[in-house]
């Protein structure tokens, strides 16, 4: 588990070649990204819009509006980089129109600050998360930071320089001195391992963060 | 630890990586959107991942009904394929791959070798246009066949007719290989026709 108080970059991944696949009519494909990054394009939206109940309206219309530009996008930056923007935009826009909305109260679209007018990376956890989330949070990083330490040495080192390092499959073999396909088998078994133990606690946390 | 994994999930943790091309990433990704416990696997490997690199990322799975919601809007949404001229997939860790250079030793010998063809050729097709070849003392006729070209590969070809006469002259090599290098006619280009629509003396013009 990262010690550092800013997160990791995360690692090359498979989005470009999902986003490709998703313009060419694969649907499900899409259905992926929107399950890979829901929570993260959530959290940003709720640090922009206070009325917690607005974050999952606002969220559908990002990946709305995202897969409707998806033709768009042309992989010289990162996908989630380009949805984030997605992200800020739609909820800006959101803003704009309750603004006009006599109905809505001037707390619901205060934003949590005030010069969040484009997304800034923040690690501290919102004040607004519920005290059972995030105990269930920390129950559950425990549980992976536990399991990884018992993982033998060759799982849990593959898995680190992968997640945590961003190596390839490719340098991770050059480091092990071992094939592609032992790398990719050493970090699938750690993941699993760690899934194991971690998939019951997910199941169970429920109910919304915020 | 049990060494009885599905497939799928293999798949899955080694398509999240980008590590996946071709027939098996079209498949990984098929059974990643179809099967339940393929998405439950992408899900779970992702929030793993998000755990390890932050202590403060949220860590729960998606919401199955944000999806089917979504699921129902893009139903509704028609689907707009990317131009052909952007392609999207940037290659992640694109192969070191040597470029010859273009003064490499080798691609000089193939353009000059094309150049000389070309250009012999063509002087050719003029001398034959003017009635040529019945000087005394001209130049030596040699025979030249594709076989006989160095580097067949490089596509040069005499003539499309199959003629394979080809002027030679001393003077004329040491002319050529002096430009060799600056040579630029491609080897697939076929003779000037003006050399030919040059002539004259045509009766009743």
């Amino acid at each position: 588990m990262s010690s550092a108080d800013e997160p990791l970059l995360p690692p090359p991944d498979s989005d470009a070649m999902l986003v490709e696949r998703a313009v060419a009519g694969d649907q499900r494909a899409f259905e992926l990204l929107v399950i890979k990054y829901q929570r993260r394009v959530e959290r940003l939206i709720s640090r922009m819009v206070r009325d917690t109940d607005l974050v999952p309206d606002i969220a559908q219309e990002t990946f709305i509006r995202a897969f409707r530009a998806l033709h768009q996008f042309r992989g010289d930056a990162q996908f989630y980089t380009w949805l984030y923007r997605i992200a800020v935009n739609t909820a800006k826009k959101f803003l704009l129109q309750l603004k006009h909305d006599p109905t809505v109260s001037e707390s619901a679209l205060t934003p949590r600050d005030e010069d969040d007018e484009t997304f800034i990376a923040r690690t501290e956890p919102s004040t607004e998360e519920s005290p059972e989330s995030l105990l269930a949070a920390k129950e559950i990083s425990q549980v992976i930071d536990t399991v990884l330490a018992e993982l033998p040495e060759d799982l849990r080192q593959a898995l680190v320089l992968r997640e945590m390092e961003g190596l390839s499959y490719e340098e991770i073999a050059v480091v092990f001195g071992c094939p592609i396909g032992t790398v990719r088998s050493r970090i699938f078994r750690a993941r699993e391992a760690i899934s194991v133990r971690v998939r019951p606690l997910l199941e169970r946390q429920g109910g919304k963060r915020w | 630890m049990s060494d009885h994994f599905p497939l799928h999930s293999e798949r899955v943790s080694a398509l999240m990586d980008g590590e996946l091309r071709g027939a098996e990433f079209a498949q990984a990704a098929l059974a990643a959107g179809e099967s339940p416990d393929a998405r439950s696997d992408w899900d779970t490997y992702h929030l793993i991942g998000v755990a390890l690199r932050s202590r403060t990322a949220d860590l729960r799975l998606h919401d199955p009904d944000f999806v089917a919601r979504l699921r129902d809007r893009l139903a509704r949404e028609p689907m707009r394929a990317a131009p052909r001229s952007t392609p999207v997939v940037q290659p992640q860790n694109p192969p070191a791959t040597a470029v010859p250079a273009a003064n490499d030793a080798r691609w000089l010998r193939v353009v000059g070798l094309a150049s000389v063809v070309a250009l012999a050729f063509g002087l050719w097709q003029g001398w034959q246009s003017l009635g040529g070849g019945a000087q005394g003392g001209g130049p030596a006729l040699a025979q030249l066949t594709a076989p006989d070209l160095a580097d067949s590969s490089a596509g040069a070809s005499v003539s499309s007719k199959g003629a394979t006469v080809m002027l030679r002259d001393p003077r004329l090599d040491a002319l050529l290989a002096a430009h060799r290098q600056r040579g630029s006619v491609s080897a697939l280009q076929m003779p000037a026709g003006f050399l030919r629509n040059a002539t004259f003396d045509e009766a009743g013009r």
